[in-house]
């Protein structure tokens, strides 16, 4: 039996309070949106604009995605999270960085403040990168998953620490070079490099887990590795060193292959996959997908065409379309189950037990989904003709979507347990 | 072949065509048998006791007929079975009272002269009926197989009225509320157990009834890959008993689906068991 390694999942106390607290962020984010209609009809360096993409990404993508790693770092690699306690303390440093940058973005009070948020979010991400790195330096196996993962913590600190320069240079001006150049290597790397690739990595073990089909292709996934990073560097050494120019549509080009690679790989097993029923979950993905895919094919317009809606299109897509959607999906894939070993997995004594499935209202998940899609497509069409009442409604629509979600969300986590005679 | 009252009509005719002939002498009204798409309907469904009740006679009358084509009777003087619907000769209470509109009739003879099962179209009939509500099916004969169906679940209650000879009519009372099942009712919950309840339940399955299966190595998802398959060529009657690393919560959704019972017990971290077998 010594030679099994079980790879115990972390406490639920190290898991839970991310989900709690993105589920809070996405539901503020709504709200702040609507609040704020009229941002999505200006240009994007707004403070209120700002605060939004800001809780976005951290306080929601991120709160979640290090949520979920901490809890599939361990299934992974087959070995315990090297730190528990660590994965804890980053929770409350994450939540209070993210707090003090949003309320500091809001009014735009350049300073102290912004920069704090800034350094608690940098600290916190370290810890993340020390966890993944010492749970995944000893994998027995090599894979490219793990490879993904890793480069994406990486991508991550590189994001955070050049975000951090960005606070401290609207303070204290030490840049030689454009602010908003600056921001678009900021808010790339944390794209194509951090959740892209995390998305990649975690995708590429999961979707063939729960489709159980595996595709022999991972040719695809190393060819993936290679031309989402080769595309990013080199917009952002090209970019830092000769100036952003119409060349980044041929890196854009490298990573959209690199998209496609993955995709083809995901494909594939979709296509081996021995369970035939398809799950919400997998047309969540579905979409998800097909929005990153659009984004990256707006690239041209934004270089080309005039307006700021174009930008704010692709924003749009990315944040609330691309990574939105797979966390909407993938949140009551991952966390009924991990509740579910909280209160059962030790149960003994001949006790019938709920599945996990019963944790949350199946039927609401449904409802979210036909809300979540109605209210992206608003939102895009809104944006596209620039109808400020339009914005409003499909704002109203993300509102009901993220009401829809923390419940379920609140119902999973709250959960008491429950015997079934 | 040996036959008593439970046996169904087709297992007799199945062993000897010239029970077909046999046992339409009998009686008039089990004449109908010599009709290949009333044998079809009726044959399977009906046992000899049944029979017997709707021609009217006995299970004597059967033995004299069956007897000279070579089939022994296990136990004559069993009585016949009780007569799966209502031999009330007053109508009951919720006929009487019920408003003429409330019945909807459902003549099934001409689907049966056409040469068709009338089961299905009778099934959807019924389930298009509101709760509370009455179908009478009209037919040339009482429809045993039918009452049984209905009254196992979907019917609170039935009555069968003989018109003339040649027609009956059977009213079905539907249920206030059949017992759909409900979205979130449970399905197959799995149960945790101690090493001295999952010992006794794993007594149920032994020898030749058990599968055993190693997951405990195996990368993911390999080991519900192999659970789920090994599922697929478990024997009926048979359990599958995992050694599993933990408690894979994927797989039980999957399995609960699937009309699986599963019985787990965590012996300690690392070292699961599991048995897993058809609920029904």
């Amino acid at each position: 039996m010594a030679d099994i390694n079980i790879g115990k999942a972390p406490p639920n106390s190290a898991i839970l309070p991310f989900y709690a607290t993105g589920a809070i962020a996405f539901f503020l984010l709504c709200v702040l949106m609507l609040w704020s209609a009229e941002s999505f009809t200006r240009h994007y360096f707004s403070p209120h604009l700002l605060t939004m993409v800001h809780i976005a990404a951290l306080g929601w993508g991120t709160m979640v995605i290090f949520g979920a790693a901490y809890q599939l770092l361990p299934v992974i690699c087959e070995r315990d999270l090297y730190s528990p306690a660590l994965a804890s303390l980053s929770w409350y440093i994450l939540t209070i960085g993210v707090a003090l940058l949003a309320f500091s973005f809001w009014d735009f009070r350049t300073g102290w403040l912004m920069i704090g948020g800034g350094s608690l979010v940098a600290i916190s991400t370290i810890m993340y990168f020390l966890n993944v790195v010492l749970t995944s330096r000893v994998c027995k196996r090599y894979s490219i998953s793990k490879l993904f993962i890793t480069s994406s913590a990486l991508w991550l600190l590189f994001t955070v620490l050049m975000g951090l320069l960005l606070a401290i240079n609207l303070a204290f001006p030490f840049f030689s070079r454009n602010h908003l150049d600056i921001l678009k290597f900021h808010a790339h790397a944390g794209l194509a490099g951090w959740f892209l690739q995390l998305i990649t990595g975690v995708s590429t073990k999961l979707v063939p887990m729960f489709l159980l089909g595996k595709s022999k292709k991972d040719y695809l996934l190393k060819w993936a590795f290679v031309l989402q990073n080769t595309g990013l560097i080199l917009f952002l050494a090209d970019g830092y060193f000769t100036g952003i120019s119409q060349r980044l549509i041929i890196y854009a080009l490298f990573v959209l292959v690199g998209i496609i690679g993955w995709l083809l790989y995901l494909y594939d097993a979709f296509k081996n996959r021995l369970r035939k029923k398809v799950e919400l979950l997998m047309k969540h993905s579905f979409i998800s997908f097909l929005c990153l895919v659009m984004a990256v094919l707006f690239i041209p317009a934004i270089w080309y065409a005039r307006g700021t809606q174009w930008t704010m299109l692709y924003g749009t897509l990315l944040f609330m379309g691309w990574i939105t959607g797979i966390i909407l999906g993938k949140t009551f894939k991952t966390l009924p189950f991990i509740v579910w070993n909280g209160h059962y997995k030790h149960l003994s004594g001949k006790v019938k037990v709920p599945l996990p499935k019963h944790l949350y209202e199946e039927g609401l998940v449904l409802w979210q989904f036909w809300f979540f899609i109605a209210a992206l497509v608003l939102l895009l069409l809104a944006i596209a003709l620039q109808q400020l009442w339009l914005i409003r409604v499909a704002l109203g629509a993300w509102v009901v979507v993220s009401v829809l979600y923390s419940y379920n969300v609140a119902k999973t986590l709250l959960h008491k347990t429950k015997q079934l005679v | 072949m040996d036959v008593n009252a439970q046996t169904k009509i087709s297992d007799i005719i199945r062993h000897n065509k010239a029970a077909i002939d046999a046992i339409a002498s009998i009686a008039p009204p089990l004449r109908r048998l010599k009709n290949p798409v009333l044998r079809k309907v009726m044959a399977s469904r009906v046992t000899v006791a049944e029979a017997a009740k709707m021609g009217g006679c006995t299970l004597a009358d059967f033995v004299r007929a069956l007897q000279p084509i070579g089939f022994q009777f296990a136990d004559t003087a069993a009585p016949a079975a009780a007569s799966p619907f209502n031999e009330a000769i007053e109508k009951p209470a919720w006929l009487v009272s019920v408003a003429p509109g409330d019945i909807e009739m459902f003549d099934v003879r001409p689907i049966i002269a056409n040469g068709t099962d009338p089961l299905k179209a009778i099934m959807q009939q019924f389930r298009q009926l509101r709760p509370g509500k009455i179908l009478c099916i009209i037919n040339s004969f009482v429809p045993t197989p039918l009452i049984r169906l209905l009254e196992k679940d979907k019917a609170e209650s039935s009555f069968v009225e003989q018109v003339n000879e040649k027609e009956f009519r059977t009213y079905f009372l539907k249920k206030q509320s059949t017992k759909m099942p409900a979205p979130t009712a449970p399905q197959a919950e799995p149960v945790m157990h101690d090493e001295a309840s999952f010992e006794k339940i794993s007594r149920l399955y032994t020898g030749e009834k058990r599968t055993i299966i190693d997951v405990r190595q195996m990368e993911m998802p390999l080991p519900m890959q192999t659970i789920l398959a090994a599922l697929e060529e478990l024997p009926e009657g048979s359990a599958l008993y995992v050694h599993h690393k933990r408690v894979p919560v994927f797989l039980l959704e999957e399995l609960a689906s699937k009309d699986f019972a599963v019985h787990i017990y965590t012996i300690e971290e690392g070292n699961v068991k599991m048995l897993i077998f058809r609920d029904r």
